[in-house]
Formats: structure tokens, sequence, C-alpha cells
């Protein structure tokens, strides 16, 4: 029996690396930049946000400088956003894989998951490079809350891309309605400008979204090594509710993938 | 350890017959009234696939064929009884089905082998071998897309006939490629067979059905019809629509 299931093992590993493999070549095949894309977005969008919120709007990020303050929670975002909205498409996309080899359906979302999870981890050197050029010194904590913070992020896009990719195969609107959403969430966190220029009476309300606390809990561990334990409390909570929500869905519903593709 | 391999216990399926997954202007208009509809597939299909067995399933369009291979390869849940599968299948109706365009032959070898059931050790152990049988040459480092369907269709098959399967589902798809490599995979079908491989076929091409089958189910509007002998039920499944069997046929059959 040991021999069958190392196999089984060396077979869902095979399966999750040439599933990702799939997705790492293919996205930015016949592309001249290729992997440099994934970095040139999220820059691309910093220097107009620069312009806008710093030049125009002087926004004030204390004694952080903006284009710091911006690359330390925009990439996170990227990954938030990226991820979500991808795997939204990922059980449609497979279609006709679904409906003829009956392979683990959880690989078709696992394996988008991993793609833009290795995306992040790539752009994670950029990110401490500018940490670094600004003059911060790395911190000993980032030794637990970078993983940290990988986790809970890690569990809240894994459950949004389980419930989205599983409710888009019955009700196709879900693909627009989650790329409105995102885009409006963007704007009701705290990425661009801080959390501090939020009034009182919204912050309740605001503090409710998981990528609020992500985000400060980047930017202050990128920062300074430190969190704010509650925010990221909060945060972690509804990691937790995605992730348990997204998966119940999902199993629930797997039976009939092959059905509704 | 059994000797049946896939069995079917008094199987019923049905499809909605407006599908979920319309967007909310048909959910909203038509799902209500529509909900009771069903598409009745299958209803009380029993069968065993016992191993060694080639199997035809036989019947006309929308009689329940690829439902029936659907189910035996795991891909879908029967809405009602019993669908055991105690052996590794592998479905050839998945032909192609897991080719990404951008990939070049190479690498969709890979990930199709894995996607049917081999780990990436055993994909490499068999790529030779893959790669001879399809006779692509040089054209395995080239991306899907610049491939003509016949050379898709060979790359496909080619993965999918070195999987060793215990069960091979084959759903109309021996036609592939040119005269020759169409009877190359006829021949390579036809040893594997000869070496124990237990199949499902769906065809409707009866001459192969007879060279390749030892027995026959007759669907009709998702019923089993019939059962036994592949010359008289493909014979019955013709007169019932009106024909007489292909001259070749009977030759075959008897030569």
């Amino acid at each position: 029996m040991p021999a069958r299931s190392v196999r089984r093992f060396e077979y869902a590993f095979d399966l999750l690396a040439v599933l990702v493999l799939k997705e790492l070549r293919v996205r930015y095949k016949r592309t001249v930049l290729g992997y440099a894309w994934s970095l040139v977005q999220p820059m691309a969008f910093a220097a107009v946000y620069y312009v806008v919120f710093k030049q125009f709007i002087r926004i004030d990020t204390g004694d952080v400088d903006y284009t710091l303050f911006l690359v330390c929670g925009l990439f996170a975002w990227q990954w938030f956003s990226n991820g979500v909205v991808s795997s939204t498409m990922a059980l449609v996309g497979n279609g006709p894989l679904i409906t003829k080899v009956s392979f683990p359906r959880v690989y078709a979302v696992l394996s988008g998951f991993m793609n833009d999870l290795v995306h992040y981890l790539l752009a994670t050197p950029v990110v401490l490079g500018f940490v670094f050029a600004f003059g911060y010194r790395p911190h000993l904590s980032w030794l637990w809350l970078l993983p940290l913070l990988l986790l809970i992020q890690g569990a809240l896009v894994l459950g949004l891309s389980l419930l989205f990719a599983t409710l888009n195969l019955f009700l196709r609107d879900l693909e627009r309605l989650v790329s409105i959403g995102t885009l409006m969430l963007f704007h009701l966190t705290p990425v661009v400008y801080p959390a501090t220029i939020i009034p009182d009476r919204f912050l309740t309300w605001m503090s409710l979204n998981p990528m609020f606390g992500l985000t400060l809990g980047w930017r202050d561990a990128l920062l300074y090594g430190r969190i704010d334990a509650a925010t990221l409390g909060v945060a972690a909570a509804g990691a937790a509710v995605s992730l348990a929500v997204g998966a119940t869905v999902f199993f629930r519903l797997q039976a009939r993938f092959a059905e509704v593709v | 350890m059994s000797n049946t391999l896939i069995q079917f216990d008094d199987v019923t399926k049905w499809f909605r017959r407006v599908p979920p997954g319309r967007g909310l202007k048909d959910r909203l208009l038509g799902a209500r009234r529509d909900a009771a509809k069903r598409t009745q597939a299958l209803t009380g299909v029993s069968l065993s696939v016992r191993r060694g067995e080639a199997i035809a399933v036989i019947g006309r369009n929308g009689s329940g064929k690829s439902t029936c291979l659907a189910l035996a390869a795991g891909v879908i849940k029967p809405s009602l009884g019993r669908v055991a599968i105690r052996a590794r299948v592998s479905p050839l109706l998945a032909l192609g089905a897991g080719v990404h365009p951008d990939l070049t032959g190479r690498e969709n070898v890979q990930l199709n082998g894995v996607l049917l059931g081999m780990t990436r050790r055993e994909v490499r152990a068999r790529f030779e071998s893959i790669h001879d049988f399809s006779e692509l040459g040089d054209f395995i480092d080239q991306p899907v897309r610049h491939y003509s369907s016949g050379m898709l269709a060979r790359l496909a098959f080619s993965v999918a006939t070195h999987l060793e399967p215990e069960v091979l589902i084959v759903d109309e798809v021996l036609a592939v490629g040119d005269a020759a490599f169409a009877e190359k995979c006829f021949q390579r079908i036809a040893q594997a067979r000869a070496d124990g491989l237990t199949m499902l076929y769906v065809s409707h091409d009866i001459d192969t059905v007879l060279r390749l089958c030892d027995r026959a189910i007759y669907l009709d509007t998702g019923r089993v019809v019939a059962e036994g002998d592949p010359l008289a039920l493909c014979r019955r499944y013709y007169e019932d629509q009106g024909l007489t069997l292909p001259a070749e046929a009977h030759a075959a059959s008897s030569g």
C-alpha cells in the first residue's frame, strides 16, 4: 500500500506542477516583455497614482515617501485582484477538460491560484528593493510577519477563487460583477491613500473589508517590522470565512460541474 | 480482485432543459417555468463491463451513448442508481480536450499525459515511443497552433494510447488523420485488445465495431433495447431505421 500512496502523492504534485507551468508559460507567451509585465502593470499604475494623488491632490503620507507608500500596498492588491478576477474563469475556461476528463476539479482553481502566488513572490524582491532604496532596514520580525501575511491573504484569495469559480458556472453574470466589485473595492481600500484620512464614521465599515487590514499589515510590516494585531485579526477572520465558504460551496457542487459548464 | 471493472446499477440520468448558468435574465424569466422540464438521457440502465471485454454501445444520435461513456469515465454522476468504477479509466473521448494551442507538442504531451493519469516520470519514460508513434518529427517542438487538424489528432491519439489504461473509452475517434494513420491507430487498439485491454466503444463505423468488440449494447431513447452479439444487434439497429447492414460488414465478420 505505501507504494500506491507514494504514487498518488507524486501524481497530485505532478498534476499541480504541469497545470501551474502551463499557466506560467501561457500567460506571457508571444509577448516581448514576458514576465516583466507582472512588474510593469503595477509600476505603471503607481506612476499614474503618483501624479494624480501626490502632485494634484497633494495627499499626505507623513514621513513615508509616497512612491514607497504605493509600492508597499499595490503589489499585494495586484495579487488579490488578479487572483480573484482570473480565477472566476478558472472552471468556465477549462470547460472542455472538465466535461471530458475526470481529474480532481480543485486543481483547475488551484493552478491559477498558484500562478498568481508565484508572480507575487517573484515581485517581492522588487518591493524589498524599494524599501531598502528609501533607507529602511530589514527587520527580524519579517521572518514570521511576512509568512503570516502571505497565509492570511492566500486563504482569502483561495476562498474567493473557489467561490467565484464555482458560482460563475451557474451564473455567468458573476464575471462582470467580480471585475466591477474588485475595482470598487480597490477605491475603498487604503492602497493609494492612508487610512488616517478616513472619517471615523466610515472606519468601522471600511475595516470589515479583509483587504483593509491586509494592506495596512503589509505596509506596517515592510516599513516598521510590526503589525496592528486587531486590524489584521479582522482580516484573518474574513479570510477564514472566505476559505470555509469557498471550499464548502466548491465541494458541494463539484459533482455537477461537467453538466453546467 | 473483482472482475467487473465498471458496473451500472439501474442508472437514470437527466439533465435540466434550461441549464442554470444562462445569466440573470433567463433565470428570472425562464427558469421557474421550465424548472420541471428535464431531458431524460438514460432510464434504468444496468450494465457491467468485465475485465478483458470490449463492449460496443450503439444507437442513434441522442440515444444516450455519450452520457453512458461520461458516466463510465466518472465525469458526471448518475441522477438515480449507482455507477461503480473499479479501474483506471482512460477516456479517449478526451482527444485534444487538454491541448493548449500556445504550448509546443512536447509540452502538450506532458500536460495531457498527466491530465489523463500519468505522473511526469511515466510520461518521460514513454515520450520517445509517443513521439515515434505520432510521426510528427521536428514539429513536436512547434507550438500546436501551427499544427494541421490531422497533426493535432495524431498528437492527442498518441498520448491517449500510451496510457496503458485498464479500461479505454473510445468515442468515435478512430478515424483520425489520413488512411494510413487511421489504420495504424486501429492496429494499435487491436493489439491492446489482444493483450487483454478492456474497452467501451462508441462508433457509427459498424466495420470497426464488428472487428473490435465481443459484446454490444443497443440504446434507444436512453433505454437498453437489447444486449448481446454485435453482429445481431447491428443488424437489428440498421433494420429499425429501415436500412440493411452494409455488405462489407457481413464480409468482415464472416471472413
